[in-house]
C-alpha cells in the first residue's frame, strides 16, 4: 500500500537545480530512510512534501489526494506532519502548551479535554513529562527535539517527516531517539526521515533513498544501499575519504 | 476561583458606577472619560493583534480616520448606529486589503508599508476633495456629551470583553505562536494568514467604529485632521507605557496617557508634546516592559 | 524636447536632493538597524540653523554647512552611546532593537520638534542664496540645486571611497552585513554603529542646510523630509549609499514627470511607488536578495 506518491517532482532556486525530476513512493507503515551529502536536496523536498514550498513541475499523492501546491495547513490536517532541522519550538510558551495547540489545530474542533488527554499521552510517550510545565526555551536541545516530535505527533499524522533529530546528540541520546523512531511507527504512523547518522538509519529504516545534486541515485534496502557502488563513490566515498 | 471571584465583583462594581456616572457626575467628568474610553479602545485593539504576532501595524489613524471620515460624510444622512456599523465595514475592509497584500512582509517592512498606506490614503483623499469635489473641510453632526459618552463605553467594554475571549480561546495561543514561530505554527496545522488577516480586520472595526463616535466631538473635520498619523503611533506608545503583555497593561496605559494629556495640556501647552517626547524615550530605554513590569516585579518581592 | 529636457533635468536636481536626504537615514537604518523617524527633524534644525546664522549674522550657508557637519556629527555620536546602545542592550533580538529604536525615534522626533518651535516659532522661513539662473541646454536652473547636485555626488564619492578603501569603512560594510561576524574579525561594533549614526545625522544637518537655500522651510516639515527619505531608501535598498543616489534619482525624475501632468497627485505617486516597491522587491532596485 503506498501512502505518498511523488512524480516528476522539480525545484530550482534561481536556476539552481535543488530536486530534479524525482519520483518514489513512501508505503504504509514502513520507516523510509533519506541520506545524501551536504546540499543534497533533503530538506527541500521535505519542504515539498510539507507544503513550505511549491513544486515547479511534477506532483505528489497522499493517499489519492493531490497535495502538490496545497498550504501547509491544509497538507498537516491531511494527516503529514514534521520536525525541523533547526529546531523551531515556541520558546516562550511551557512544553504542554506546545502540544495542546497543535492537537487543537490540527483536527477539526477537538474537545478539549480530549486535547488534553492527547497531550499528557504525548509528554509520556516522548518522555517530557517531568519538564511538562517548563518554558520550551529552557529546554536543553534533546528535550526541544522531543517536544518538537511530541507537538508533530499532537497532530495525529499518518505520515511524519523526521528532519535530522539526531544531529546534535550524544550517544546515548542518540539511542533513545531511535528508540522513539520505532515506537511511533508501532503507534501506526509511517516514518520518512533524514538522517546524518548513518547508524540509525542503517538499524531502524525499512528502505533506504540516496538523494545526490537533487536527484535519486540508489533506492533499497540498508544493505543493498551499502553495497551500491554509485553511493559509496557519492556519499560514502566522500564521507570516509575525509577520516 | 477566589481571586476570579473578586476580579469580576471589582468589574461589576466599576461598570455599575460607570453605567450611572452621568446621572450625578460632571460634564468635564464625562468629556474626559470618553477620551479615555476612544484610547483604550485604540490601544487595546492595537495589542489584540500586534501584541501576540509581532507585527507592527502603523495603520491605526487610517482605520480610525475612516471612521471619522465616514461620520463626516454620512452622519446627517442615516441613524447614527448606522454610521457607526458603516465606519466599522469600511475599516474592516481597508485592513483587510492591507492584509491580504502584505502580512507577508516582515518586521519593519510591515511597519513602513502600513505607515505608507496612511499617508497615500490621506493624500489622495486631499487631492480628491480638493480638486473633485471642492470641499476644503467637512461639518460633523455633533452628539450629547451623554450618548458620546455611552457608546464609548460600550464599545470600550465590547473591546475588552472580545479580546479577553480572544485571549483565551485556542485562536489566542495561536496567534501568540505565529509571533514565536510563523512557519511552525503552519505546519501544526493553523491557517496563519486567514487567522492574521481576519484578527487584524476585527481589531480595526472597532478603531474605525470608535473613529465615528469621536468624530462628533470635533465638529469640523478634514483629511489631515482624520488621518493624523499622531493615532497611529499613540496606541504603541500607551501600550508600552503599559505594558503589552498583560491586558490590563494598555487599558492602565491609556488611561495614565489621558490623564497627563488632560493636566499637561492645560498647565503647560506649549511645552506638553516635549515632555511626551521625552517620556516616549524614558518609558522606552528604562521601563520596557511598562508599567506591569513594576507591578510584577513589585508583586514577586512581595512574595518572596 | 525643451519640456522634456525640463522635466528630466529638473527630476535630476530634485533627486540629487532626495538622495542627499536618504543617505543619512540609509546608513542608519542600514547598519545600524535604527529606522530614524526623526531623521527629518535633524534636517529641519539644520536648516533652520543655517537660516538663523544667515538673516542675523549674514553668515554664509555654505560656512554654516562645515560648521553644522561638525556639530551633528558630535551629537549624532553622542546620541548613539546614551540612547541607541543601550537599547541595544536591553532588546532580546534584532526585531525587538528595529521596534524599540523606532519608538524611540518618534519620542525623539516631538522632543526635536517642540524644542524647535519654541526656539524659532511654527511659521513659514525662508531666504534666498544663490538662486540666480544657470542655463543648461535651454532650460534655466538655479545655481544653488547645481550645488547641491554637487554636493551630494561629492558626498556619494567621498562615503563610496571611504567604504571601499579605508578601515573603518571596511568595518562598516563588514557590520552591515552581519554584525555578529564583524564581532569576531575583532572590530569594536559598538563605535562602528555609534559612527553610522553620526554620519547619519551629519548628513540630514547638511542636507537641511543646503535644501534652506532653496527652499520656504520651517520648524514642522520634519515629516516630509523623512518619509521621501524613506521612500528612497526603499528605493534604492536599505543600507547602500549607491543604492540611495540611485533611487534619489528614479523619485526625482519620477516626481518631475507626475507633477507635470497631475501636480497634486505627486506624493500619491510616491507612495503608490514606495509601497508596490515594498511589496514586489522589499530589498530595493540595488539591494541584496532575501
Amino acid at each position: 500500500m503506498e501512502l505518498l506518491k511523488v512524480e516528476n517532482l522539480t525545484k530550482s532556486f534561481g536556476g539552481l537545480l535543488a530536486i530534479h525530476k524525482l519520483s518514489f513512493i513512501v508505503k504504509e507503515g514502513e520507516i523510509l530512510g533519506l541520506i545524501g551529502p551536504n546540499g543534497a536536496g533533503k530538506t527541500t523536498l521535505f519542504n515539498l512534501i510539507s507544503g513550505a514550498l511549491k513544486p515547479d513541475k511534477g506532483r505528489i499523492f497522499f493517499g489519492d489526494a493531490k497535495i502538490s501546491g496545497l498550504r501547509p495547513h491544509k497538507i498537516c490536517k491531511m494527516g503529514i506532519s514534521r520536525t525541523f532541522q533547526d529546531v523551531k519550538v515556541f520558546p516562550n510558551m511551557t512544553v504542554v502548551e506546545n502540544i495542546a495547540l497543535a492537537a487543537t489545530f490540527a483536527r477539526e474542533r477537538i474537545p478539549t479535554n480530549e486535547a488534553q488527554r492527547l497531550a499528557t499521552d504525548l509528554l509520556r510517550f516522548c518522555g517530557l513529562i517531568e519538564v511538562k510545565n517548563m518554558l520550551a526555551r529552557d529546554l536543553s536541545l534533546v528535550n526541544q527535539k522531543r517536544l518538537e516530535v511530541a507537538r508533530a505527533l499532537a497532530t495525529q499524522p499518518k505520515l511524519i517527516l523526521l528532519d535530522e533529530m539526531m544531529a546534535g546528540l550524544n550517544p546515548t541520546e542518540t539511542l533513545d531517539a531511535m528508540r522513539l523512531v520505532k515506537a511511533i511507527r508501532d503507534r501506526g504512523c509511517t516514518v520518512f526521515i533524514v538522517e546524518h547518522v548513518l547508524r540509525a538509519i542503517m538499524n531502524l529504516c525499512d528502505r533506504v533513498m540516496v538523494l545526490h545534486y537533487g536527484e535519486k541515485i540508489a533506492e533499497g534496502t540498508p544493505e543493498e544501499v551499502c553495497s551500491n557502488p554509485k553511493v559509496i563513490e557519492v556519499y560514502l566515498g566522500e564521507k570516509y575519504a575525509q577520516n | 476561583m477566589n481571586f476570579k471571584l473578586i476580579s469580576l465583583a471589582l468589574i461589576g462594581v466599576t461598570l455599575f458606577f460607570l453605567v450611572l456616572l452621568p446621572f450625578f457626575g460632571s460634564p468635564y467628568s464625562l468629556v474626559l472619560l470618553s477620551n479615555i474610553f476612544m484610547y483604550v479602545v485604540l490601544t487595546v485593539t492595537w495589542v489584540m493583534f500586534c501584541g501576540p504576532t509581532g507585527y507592527i501595524s502603523l495603520a491605526t489613524s487610517a482605520f480610525f480616520g475612516a471612521g471619522i471620515y465616514t461620520a463626516a460624510v454620512i452622519s446627517f444622512k442615516v441613524p447614527l448606529l448606522l454610521t457607526v456599523l458603516v465606519g466599522a465595514l469600511i475599516s474592516f475592509f481597508l485592513a483587510l486589503i492591507i492584509g491580504i497584500v502584505s502580512l507577508r512582509l516582515k518586521g519593519i517592512y510591515f511597519a513602513m508599508f502600513t505607515f505608507g498606506f496612511v499617508e497615500l490614503l490621506l493624500h489622495f483623499l486631499l487631492w480628491y476633495e480638493t480638486n473633485i469635489t471642492g470641499t476644503t473641510g467637512r461639518v460633523v453632526l455633533t452628539l450629547s456629551n451623554q450618548t458620546v459618552y455611552y457608546m464609548m463605553l460600550a464599545l470600550a467594554f465590547v473591546t475588552i470583553v472580545f479580546t479577553q475571549y480572544l485571549n483565551n480561546s485556542r485562536y489566542g495561543m495561536a496567534l501568540k505562536s505565529i509571533g514565536e514561530n510563523e512557519m511552525a505554527s503552519e505546519h501544526i496545522g493553523i491557517d496563519t494568514a486567514k487567522l492574521k488577516i481576519l484578527t487584524y480586520c476585527v481589531s480595526s472595526s472597532f478603531v474605525g467604529a470608535c473613529g465615528v463616535v469621536m468624530a462628533t466631538r470635533w465638529t469640523y473635520v478634514d483629511p489631515k485632521i482624520a488621518f493624523n498619523p499622531l493615532y497611529s503611533f499613540i496606541p504603541i506608545f500607551m501600550a508600552i507605557l503599559g505594558g503589552a503583555r498583560k491586558l490590563y497593561g494598555p487599558i492602565l496605559g491609556a488611561i495614565v496617557f489621558t490623564y497627563l494629556q488632560e493636566i499637561l495640556t492645560t498647565r503647560i501647552p506649549y511645552y506638553y508634546m516635549l515632555f511626551f517626547g521625552l517620556l516616549m524615550v524614558f518609558v522606552i530605554t528604562f521601563l520596557p516592559e511598562g508599567i506591569v513590569g513594576i507591578i510584577d516585579r513589585r508583586l514577586k518581592t512581595k512574595i518572596n | 524636447m525643451v519640456t522634456f529636457l525640463n522635466i528630466f533635468i529638473g527630476g535630476l536636481l530634485m533627486g540629487g536632493i532626495y538622495a542627499l536626504v536618504a543617505a543619512g537615514l540609509s546608513i542608519q537604518y542600514g547598519v545600524g538597524r535604527v529606522l530614524n523617524i526623526a531623521h527629518g527633524e535633524f534636517l529641519m534644525v539644520g536648516a533652520l540653523i543655517t537660516w538663523y546664522l544667515f538673516t542675523i549674522y549674514g553668515i554664509s550657508p555654505l560656512i554654516s554647512l562645515i560648521l553644522i557637519a561638525f556639530v551633528f556629527f558630535f551629537f549624532g555620536f553622542l546620541l548613539d552611546r546614551s540612547l541607541f546602545s543601550r537599547l541595544r542592550n536591553i532588546s532580546p533580538s534584532v526585531a525587538a532593537f528595529e521596534a524599540n529604536s523606532l519608538m524611540a525615534c518618534f519620542g525623539l522626533q516631538f522632543v526635536i520638534q517642540n524644542i524647535a518651535i519654541v526656539i524659532w516659532g511654527a511659521e513659514l522661513k525662508g531666504f534666498s542664496y544663490m538662486a540666480s539662473p544657470v542655463n543648461i541646454l535651454g532650460a534655466l536652473f538655479g545655481a544653488n540645486r547645481l550645488i547641491t547636485l554637487a554636493y551630494s555626488l561629492g558626498i556619494a564619492g567621498i562615503f563610496y571611497l571611504f567604504l571601499t578603501k579605508t578601515r573603518y569603512g571596511k568595518a562598516i560594510r563588514a557590520a552591515s552585513q552581519d554584525i555578529f561576524a564583524a564581532n569576531l574579525m575583532g572590530i569594536n561594533i559598538k563605535f562602528v554603529l555609534s559612527l553610522c549614526f553620526a554620519f547619519g545625522a551629519l548628513l540630514a544637518g547638511t542636507a537641511g542646510a543646503l535644501i534652506s537655500m532653496m527652499y520656504s522651510i520651517h520648524t514642522t516639515m520634519g515629516m516630509e523630509y523623512t518619509v521621501i527619505a524613506l521612500i528612497v531608501i526603499v528605493l534604492g535598498g536599505l543600507g547602500s549609499i549607491t543604492g540611495s543616489m540611485l533611487g534619489g534619482l528614479i523619485l526625482g525624475i519620477v516626481g518631475s514627470i507626475v507633477s507635470y501632468l497631475e501636480p497634486g497627485l505627486t506624493l500619491v505617486a510616491y507612495y503608490m511607488l514606495f509601497m508596490i516597491l515594498l511589496l514586489v522587491r522589499p530589498t530595493g532596485l540595488m539591494g541584496r536578495g532575501s
